[in-house]
């Protein structure tokens, strides 16, 4: 299990690298550059703009420039956010906490309702209880996320008034304190019932799915011969199988959930790395906009190896690798 | 129906069992047939004797060994357990059958649970019945494990770890570890290599003669039935058509079909040629059989009366029954 860790960790540095190059590509692709931001905006003199662009290392040869980034960033320095006026790693330290919290509490809403709905409906297939559920599904699974959250604030924040719109805390509030946790975990709820909710379908049918498949196998039949009880066989026998793939697509899901993130903070004001991509890319603040969108690279990448290594976890056949 | 009689000659009695699968059609999956996996069976095991069920693929005969066990409720007929009617149990009842009655299953490589440890899967039936403390319960296991031939470590590897007789062996040590009185083995050694299949036929024969078993051994390859078998039973269709003496039925058979079956049997004397019967057409649909005996279509020897009337099991010699109009 170890060298097969080892080896995993190992294959993702070439991934790493090819991101990088794309992300960098990407970003000068990008209209405008960092130049518009860093210099003084009063002076027009076209003197003046090219004696900054050399001195900002703008004139130099692309791979001069992607060697600059990429050795910055091997020493943890992603560069000045412009609009900020503090180091990247600062602004974004500011916003991982909320979207991490956001994240993990939309994963646990989605992992409950998939767990609960995949179970039902898998140990009751074709049954009415079964049709509502997948029937439920599918309309998440369609309405765009946005939609979604809209109609979340409207019925649940303007009609019901339980929770807030916006925001990500309650204000004067200490940091820190039980008060300030327990006001960070009501301001997450809602945008993380959206983003959990909407993603749900996916594992509840692969759930489900997984169930009616494994409870038509042949040791399943072998557990009911061995006078193995209902609950048992699906407790036991199933669902420690049936579980597998929903794990594993949680480490797939984490691009979806950061992408859907991006969207459902951006409509709360939730302030989190999703709504700092966001106002980062409106105002040009491509530092910051290289950084976000390395790091949900690299985010994405660990959540498969995380998939990976959880599976070994779960699948002794995998394990004994 | 349980006088005393029944109870100290016949461990299991068949009384006419059938096992119907609905079939659904159209857009409302309204049922439009049955499949008649199993149309018409008798038959009565002895303590102690192995009855082997023979047929080709798909006549019915695991259908018929899985609802014995009442892994598969009966469409109708009935069956006895040491005389008791066990054809409508359920819940608690079914499940304390279930240690008197054990399976071994054909493919050894789906059967076994691949994320439980041998350990578990041998030792899950003695849990299920609450039988042991868990430090006899280990050792309990371990015993069957070397009784079945495998090493004490395989307690804590898993099935895919094991060859296909091996994992066979785990099958068996796993019926066995119930003490149970009546194992159906359905066809377990047809997904084997053949060298490995006479071992675990002999192992079998072995731990009958030492727990004192009752097997119902059902396979299709009949030098493997007539290996193990006291009496044998051959199926047809869904229909028992003939049941003799093992020695008898090889020797004498009296059904066409059970004629065409031993005539198929691989000679190892290539200079003793003996006359097959070749059989033409296929076997029909068990959704839709033929009227009056099912094996009219393709019997070499069909009289015009066989579409029509349906033939019974009769005893023809002592202890040899068949159901065929030719011996009525």
């Amino acid at each position: 299990m170890l060298i097969y860790t080892l080896r995993r960790i190992l294959t993702m540095i070439p991934i790493l690298f090819l991101v990088s190059i794309v992300v960098f590509a990407l970003a000068l692709a990008m209209p405008g550059d960092a130049l518009s931001g860093q210099i003084n905006p009063a002076n027009a003199n076209p003197e003046y703009i090219e004696e900054m662009r050399e001195e900002l290392g703008l004139n130099d040869p692309i791979h001069v420039q992607y060697g600059r980034w990429i050795a910055g960033i091997v020493q943890w320095d992603f560069g000045r956010s412009v609009v900020h006026s503090r180091d990247v790693t600062q602004v974004i330290g500011d916003r991982l906490p909320n979207t991490i919290l956001l994240s993990a509490v939309s994963l646990i809403i989605t992992y409950i309702l998939a767990f609960l709905m995949g179970r039902y409906a898998g140990r009751n297939p074709y049954t009415k209880g079964d049709y509502a559920i997948q029937g439920t599904n599918y309309l998440m699974l369609a309405i765009p996320s946005f939609v979604a959250a809209l109609f979340a604030i409207f019925i649940f924040s303007f009609q019901l008034g339980w929770f807030p719109s916006t925001g990500s805390v309650g204000r004067g509030l200490e940091a820190g304190t039980l008060d300030f946790w327990i006001s960070k975990l009501y301001h997450t709820f809602l945008p993380a019932l959206v983003l959990g909710a909407l993603v749900t379908a996916s594992y509840t049918q692969f759930l489900r799915n997984d169930i009616i498949e494994s409870s038509q196998k042949d040791y399943v039949r072998t557990a009911r011969a061995k006078g193995t009880s209902e609950s048992d066989i699906y407790n036991k026998h199933i669902l420690r199988n049936s579980i597998i793939p929903i794990v594993t697509l949680f480490g797939f899901d984490i691009a979806s959930i950061i992408g859907g993130a991006v969207i459902i903070e951006t409509i709360f004001s939730y302030r989190g790395i999703g709504e700092l991509l966001i106002t980062s890319i409106q105002q040009r603040d491509s530092a910051v906009v290289l950084a976000v969108t390395l790091m949900l690279s690299v985010a994405t990448l660990l959540g498969n190896l995380l998939a990976d290594l959880l599976y070994g976890v779960i699948d002794p056949r995998i394990r004994v690798e | 129906m349980a006088n005393d009689a029944v109870k100290s000659e016949h461990l299991l009695q068949v009384q006419e069992l059938k096992k119907y699968y609905p079939v659904r059609g159209g857009f409302l999956r309204r049922k439009v047939g049955d499949v008649k996996a199993v149309d018409n069976i008798s038959l009565e095991l002895k303590r102690g004797e192995t009855f082997g069920l023979v047929g080709e693929s798909g006549c019915g005969k695991s259908t018929a060994g899985r609802t014995i066990t009442r892994l598969f409720k009966p469409t109708a007929g009935k069956i006895f357990f040491e005389g008791r009617d066990i054809t409508s149990l359920r819940g608690s009842e079914l499940r304390d059958l279930r240690q008197d009655i054990q399976m071994v299953f054909q493919d050894p490589f789906a059967s076994l649970n691949p994320k439980m440890m041998v350990g578990s899967i041998v030792s899950e039936p003695l849990i299920n019945y609450g039988k042991g403390s868990e430090s006899k319960l280990k050792e309990e296991v371990m015993n069957l494990l070397s009784r079945v031939g495998l090493p004490e470590d395989a307690y804590y590897k898993y099935p895919h770890e094991f060859s296909g007789g091996q994992r066979q062996r785990i099958g068996i040590a796993r019926a066995l570890a119930l003490k149970p009185k009546l194992i159906v083995a359905d066809e377990p050694v047809s997904a084997l290599d053949v060298s490995v299949q006479s071992q675990v036929l002999n192992l079998l024969k072995e731990l009958q003669q030492e727990f004192n078993l009752t097997l119902l051994f059902i396979a299709h390859d009949l030098s493997v039935v007539k290996h193990m078998s006291d009496r044998i039973g051959v199926m047809y269709l869904g229909n028992l058509v003939e049941v003799a003496d093992a020695q008898d039925i090889y020797a004498d058979p009296k059904h066409p079909y059970t004629q065409a079956l031993i005539s198929a049997i691989p000679q190892p004397d290539p200079r003793n040629k003996s006359k097959r019967i070749i059989l033409s057409g296929d076997v029909p649909s068990p959704q839709n059989p033929p009227t009056g005996c099912p094996f009219h279509p393709r019997c070499p020897k069909a009289m015009p009366e066989c579409s029509d009337k349906k033939p019974q099991l009769r005893e023809v010699n002592r202890d040899h029954r068949v159901s065929c109009l030719l011996y009525e």
